[in-house]
């Protein structure tokens, strides 16, 4: 029926009713030969097809009309050839037409010192920060954060503009980044 | 010209055609059991797959156009290993009914499982039956043994153009199906030969014999005046059934059901030896002597012109040129073989030939751009010359318009009118179809019997001709080769009858002043071979000699009856409605003392002391040439020659009315078959109600 | 992981409003002025170098699919027809897109039309999503009203028609040349190709026939660019894509990830793992349930991408993650998809018709261990005999799972023959 996640479902006339259990499955028969209003949907509340516990993912969403800026003008037929650094519009890519409330977030904060190059040739593993996955490894590398101990020493301003600069606002707090950070400096610290 | 490689073999085949027929060119056979040349591609039995380069899995042959430097391979371990493995799913819900199938022994699926089948079954589940289904009078069907090939769908829906039948549910449950009623066409006999399986069978020859069992005549059908190339198959002297003969310019190779399951009426009521009605007026059985005596007594008495002979539609043209010379002999020149009245060759010697042939062919359908029928029902008079015409129209090639009855024939046409009338409008070149006339290329028209066979029949055929003038289908103003004019018979022996010129001689009488002069005994005696059509209460006192094959309406009437052969039980000569001259052969013997009809005239003429010039049926048809060299040209079409025919005069108003009642009996050998009496209770009623043919 | 902010069906869980506004909130009917102005060329290489693969099971490569349309070759009208008939057991992700983002499905109709030339497009949706067509219906209704379809769609100089169809339970109408059929008022039984519908599809006039999801995700490649769309998933597998992942796993869910994920962490990261711990895990069918199953430790290494499961003899299908775990019959599970495969043949071609009736009846037996030990290598021929030789992949998708039972789990065959045969004899 098309809702295999929300398995056990059955369909009444129009009307989908997923995640049944016996309990309810019973219960959703009774209301119904009773005429009472029935819940129709996800009998366990849940958004579509999210989680049960709640959605784990897009609860992160930029505030803004258009996911990015405009990429038109960059896919050009060298395309394949080009590397991107970042996966984020780069805002020197002035045809693009960029919403008003994304230039609030460019805004916001100020940018952290960066390196030129990872110190003695060999960059930490940021990987090893719980929720930085490698694309936003990737990003953190072009704007020159190579170490534990950059983003350990981030202030507030910094993790909002590296939020708002990779895209993902709001998660470098609540992921603590600079809390993870600092202990693996730490350890880095310890083992080296 | 793409050329491509089977099995190693580089071929040159013509564009446009499939893989499948690329093989077959090459010389490479590929079974097959959904694909059928006259049907749309299925593609869906899987029995016709081979490897193909470069195609990742084997392909359906017959769905595949060919294309330049295609690689194909019909002889690989993958293609066998696909085959068979098609074969067996084939017959793991076959049933293994061999033994009680009519089928067995011209089974495609029997001959290929040969090939292609395991000598055991791995398949241990229960097999599926399926229920029988209504199809009528002639095909019986045995549905389990269906393999969903929808050859039977494709023939219904394309070439007969009845959507009866269907394949209905999914899966293993797909049937094919009808509509719980039987199938409404006059050609569903068809249906059974394009059945590869034995689901759909003939009910008339259910259980009747074994294939190999079957003596096999060559011969042409007279049922209605196609001259469809049909195949006897005998057993001893009882003919069981006629199967279609390929003939591209005839019939292809569909057959009408009349054509094929009339005969059983080929063994009820036949006159098996002479009869002579004695002084109390019954008829006696009595010795060819006796009946020749009596004739000879009447005949000598009576002078030339108060004897009169009159043929039938069955009658062939040995028959009807020996008595046509006997009559002569014996000074009589009231002669006519147009037993309906028809106003055609009315002119002295019989006009131009293409005043009454199907000028254009049956073949030239296919090159027509518009056409125009008037006074006729040819999807009942001439079902074969519809299904081409079905055929043309379903290419979106020809626009159709009708004069006269207004039955369903399948496709779509424009209804001009009831009557003369509307031909008239035409002539004077108003409405809309003259426009789709005047723009054709190929126009033609189709002119039946139902126009013809009334008092101003004459009129009509010179209006019509005029029509075909002015629109170029015919004479100056048509393309080159082109001739448009096409008059439609619907009586197997007519055509050959107006070419011999089996018409009034000088000063001779037609049907109506013949039926006038036995009413008023101007006419004392009268010779009717085969004709049961006419007005029997006309003839008066006459004396009726009737020679024939069946003890029907001119028997019942007749002084003295001559038993002739039916057109399985002599080699004879038939001229089929486009004048292709066709000879029919003896598959079977006449019963009793019955005898080919030109040995029955030419012993009569030596009791008479007039002995006709010939003592052998090569002498007889060397006059039949000399007297129309069309009978020398065996099966071979030709227009007629133009010129002016039909008679300028007043028009009446009275619609067209189509000649055929009744398509199912119609003659007297379909009036005595039982399948035929069948066929008509079921479709008959309800095809008048449903298109008001004859309201 | 994928990261929210490369996430393209940013209200897959239906949380914002599904409507026009919502859409445009979310940056939906954006630029397509700007895209239509690239060109019918330009679009569709664009396409072709973003290696998108279609979304709807087979993976045929959508740039391709669409240069077949363009340039035209006639005068004939062309069709986009979306396959909105989602039926494939365990797949789930068009409905959401349906009833939570129906306007990113429409502005993907509208510039699939203008690339390939086409001026109408037919939607045709599986007949037991009633409130995913009404919310389309509502969705295409509100385009209109906004000027938004028709003339000058999406702000563009292109006029776009949409249709919406509703299909009347056919799995096989899934099929694209049945789904033509269908949609022409016939039976639904697949096509010959060829011709392709390219060639002679709907009406017989050129058409394609894409995915909900592939039509979907065009916009957003061309806002967001190749480069971004290519940094997800493996050459050739680029691009984000919903999983639905079901079954045995403790949070079963829909979810847009990163093409190429690990199998492993997609299930571990997404669905809260496998019920009762990784090692409980018996089998994954990995792409709806078409395709063979896999098992344990298969499914710790693979990738779930076009490639990676077809290394693993399987395939991505339309990347439903069915999860089985130890408590699963995995033999009564096939033989419940043998019999699903029976009941959707069209029965049309023999191979399909005869033999998905003969493999479910071994399977059912198979179930209780009521069959011989070399039947199991007569029903691995059967397979055999149906993969390859019917018109449409129904046959295969017949065969693949009795495929990947007996390629797995030949032993478990074996242990219920005996079993059964021990029993018989007690």
């Amino acid at each position: 029926m098309g809702a295999c996640c929300n398995a056990p479902m059955l369909q009444i006339n129009d009307d989908y009713f997923e995640d049944l259990t016996p309990e309810t499955m019973e219960k959703l028969l009774q209301e119904l030969r009773e005429g009472r209003e029935v819940k129709v949907g996800s009998q366990v509340g849940r958004f579509a097809s999210a989680r049960a516990d709640g959605p784990h993912t897009l609860t992160d969403l930029p505030d803004r009309a258009s996911p990015s800026g405009i990429l038109l003008s960059d896919s050009s037929d060298d395309e394949e050839e080009e590397e991107a650094p970042t996966p984020q519009a780069a805002p020197s890519k002035p045809e693009a037409p960029k919403p008003e409330v994304r230039e609030a977030d460019t805004a916001a904060g100020s940018r952290p010192a960066g390196l030129a190059a990872p110190r003695d040739g060999k960059a930490d593993n940021l990987k090893k920060i719980k929720g930085l996955g490698p694309k936003a490894e990737e990003g953190l590398n072009a704007l020159g954060v190579f170490h534990f101990d950059q983003i350990a020493a981030w202030s507030a301003a910094e993790v909002d503009w590296v939020g708002s600069e990779l895209g993902f606002s709001g998660r470098i707090e609540r992921e603590d980044w600079v809390g993870q950070a600092k202990a693996l400096a730490a350890e880095e610290g310890k083992s080296a | 010209m793409p050329k491509l490689t089977i099995d190693g073999r580089e071929i040159e085949v013509p564009a446009g055609i499939t893989v499948l027929q690329a093989c077959e060119l090459a010389g490479a056979e590929i079974p097959r059991f959904c694909y059928h040349e006259r049907l749309s591609v299925a593609g869906n039995c899987r029995m016709c797959l081979v490897e193909m380069e470069r195609a990742p899995k084997p392909i359906a042959s017959c769905a595949m156009p060919v294309g330049e430097g295609m690689v194909i391979k019909t002889d690989t371990p993958v293609v066998q290993k696909a085959r068979q493995g098609t074969m067996e799913f084939l017959l793991i819900n076959h049933p293994l009914d061999c033994p009680i199938c009519d089928q067995g022994g011209e089974c495609d699926l029997q001959d290929q499982a040969m090939a292609y089948g395991f000598d055991r079954s791995r398949y241990s589940e229960n097999k599926r039956a399926v229920a029988e289904k209504e199809m009528g009078p002639i095909v019986k069907t045995v549905m389990t043994r269906c393999i969903q090939c929808t050859r039977c769908v494709r023939f219904a829906t394309e070439v007969a153009g009845v959507e009866d039948i269907g394949l209905v549910n999914r899966g293993e449950h797909a049937e094919i199906t009808t509509l719980e009623r039987a199938v409404n066409s006059e050609l569903s006999g068809n249906l059974i030969d394009v059945c590869p399986v034995g689901a759909l069978t003939a009910r008339p020859y259910a259980f009747n014999a074994r294939p190999w069992e079957l003596r096999k005549t060559n011969s042409v059908d007279v049922m209605d005046a196609v001259g469809s190339n049909i195949r006897i198959d005998a057993r001893g002297r009882d003919i069981l059934r006629i199967l279609p003969r390929l003939h591209e310019g005839v019939n292809e190779e569909w057959l009408a059901d009349k054509s094929r399951y009339a005969i059983d009426g080929l063994k009820k009521a036949r006159l098996d030896q002479p009869y002579v009605r004695n002084a109390e007026g019954k008829l006696q059985p009595a010795s060819w002597s006796e009946a020749f005596e009596v004739i000879a007594h009447k005949m000598t008495a009576a002078s030339g012109n108060e004897m009169a002979a009159l043929a039938g539609d069955l009658a062939d043209a040995e028959a009807m040129m020996a008595l046509k010379l006997l009559m002569q002999a014996m000074g009589s020149s009231h002669l006519d073989c147009r037993q309906d009245g028809a106003k055609l060759a009315g002119e002295p010697g019989g006009g131009p030939e293409a005043g009454f042939l199907f000028n254009s062919g049956i073949a030239g359908i296919e090159e027509a751009d518009a056409v125009l029928i008037i006074g006729s029902n040819p999807r009942w008079e001439a079902p074969l010359v519809n299904a081409r015409l079905r055929k043309r129209s379903l290419t979106g090639r020809l626009k159709v318009a009708m004069i006269g009855p207004h039955p369903d024939l399948t496709y779509v046409y424009e209804h001009l009118g009831n009557g003369p009338a509307a031909l008239e409008a035409l002539a004077a070149g108003k409405g809309d179809f003259s426009e789709a006339l005047g723009a054709a290329e190929r126009p033609m028209l189709i002119l039946g019997q139902g126009a013809l066979a009334r008092a101003d029949g004459a009129a009509v055929l010179h209006l019509a001709r005029q029509v075909a003038e002015r629109y170029g289908m015919a004479g100056e103003g048509a393309p080159e080769g082109w001739n448009g004019f096409n008059v439609l018979h619907s009586a197997g022996g007519r055509v050959a009858g107006l070419l011999l010129g089996f018409l009034p001689q000088a000063d001779g009488k037609d049907l109506e002043g013949i039926l006038a002069g036995c009413e008023s005994g101007e006419i004392k005696l009268i010779y009717l071979l085969g004709a049961d059509e006419i007005d029997m209460t006309r003839l008066g006192k006459a004396f009726v000699i009737y020679q024939g094959h069946h003890g029907d309406a001119g028997a019942r009437r007749a002084d003295v009856i001559l038993p002739g052969a039916a057109y399985t039980e002599k080699n004879a000569t038939y001229a089929n409605t486009e004048g292709r001259v066709q000879l029919a052969r003896l598959a079977v013997f006449p019963p009793g003392d019955a005898r080919e009809d030109w040995t029955i005239v030419r012993a009569l003429s030596a009791r008479l002391n007039q002995p006709l010039p010939f003592d052998n049926l090569g002498g007889l048809r060397r006059l039949l040439i000399e007297s129309n060299p069309r009978f020398g040209q065996v099966d071979r079409q030709v227009a007629g020659a133009w010129g002016a025919f039909g008679t300028a005069g007043p028009l009446e108003g009275s619609p067209f009315l189509s000649p055929m009642e009744d398509y199912y009996r119609t003659d007297p050998i379909s009036r005595a078959s039982a399948t035929m009496a069948d066929c008509s209770a079921a479709f008959v009623g309800d095809q008048e109600e449903a298109t008001g043919t004859h309201g | 992981m994928l990261q929210d902010k490369d996430r393209i069906f940013t209200n897959l869980y239906g949380q914002d409003d599904w409507g026009l506004e919502g859409a445009r909130r979310r940056g939906v009917w954006s630029e397509i002025p700007t895209m239509i102005a690239l060109g019918h060329e330009k679009i569709i290489d664009l396409m072709k170098q973003s290696d998108l693969r279609g979304r709807g099971g087979a993976g045929f490569p959508t740039g391709m699919k669409w240069s077949f349309m363009w340039p035209k070759r006639d005068e004939r009208p062309r069709y986009l027809v979306v396959n909105a008939d989602e039926s494939e057991p365990g797949s789930c992700k068009d409905r959401e897109i349906l009833r939570n983002d129906p306007h990113r499905l429409l502005e993907g109709i509208v510039v699939a039309c203008f690339a390939m030339g086409a001026n109408a497009s037919y939607i045709y949706v599986r007949g037991e999503y009633y409130s995913e067509a009404s919310n389309l219906q509502k969705a295409i209704d509100q385009a209109y009203e906004a000027g938004l379809l028709g003339k000058n769609a999406g702000g563009g100089d292109w006029h776009c028609d949409i249709y919406l169809h509703r299909g009347a339970g056919a799995y096989i109408c899934g099929e694209e040349t049945a789904l033509l059929e269908s949609l022409e008022g016939k039976k639904g039984q697949p096509r010959l190709k060829p011709p392709f519908p390219a060639a002679a599809g709907l009406y017989g006039c050129p058409t394609t026939i894409n995915n909900v999801e592939t039509i979907a995700v065009v916009p957003e490649i061309l806002r967001r660019g190749i480069s971004w769309w290519k940094q997800f998933g493996r050459p050739r597998n680029h691009g984000t894509k919903i999983f639905s992942i079901s079954g045995h796993v403790e949070k079963p869910c829909n979810v847009e990830e990163a093409m190429s994920i690990p199998l492993r962490e997609l299930i571990e990261k997404h669905a809260g793992g496998v019920r009762g711990g990784w090692e409980n895990l018996l089998a994954i069918i990995p792409g709806g349930s078409s395709v063979p199953c896999l098992p344990l430790e298969i499914c710790g290494e693979v990738l779930m991408d076009f490639d990676g499961l077809r290394e693993a003899q399987s395939g991505l299908g339309t990347a439903a993650v069915i999860v089985m775990d130890r408590s699963t019959d995995i033999v009564e599970a096939i033989a419940r998809l043998s019999h699903f495969y029976m009941h959707e043949s069209c029965g049309q071609c023999t191979p399909c018709r005869e033999g998905t009736g003969w493999m479910y009846r071994v399977m059912t037996r198979m179930v209780r261990g009521e069959a011989e030990k070399r039947e199991i290598d007569l029903l691995l021929d059967v397979t055999h005999q149906v993969e390859g030789h019917t018109i449409c992949a129904l046959g295969d998708a017949a065969a693949w799972p009795i495929q990947g039972l007996i390629r797995h789990f030949r032993p478990e065959l074996e242990r219920r023959i005996e079993a059964y045969r021990a029993r018989a004899a007690a």
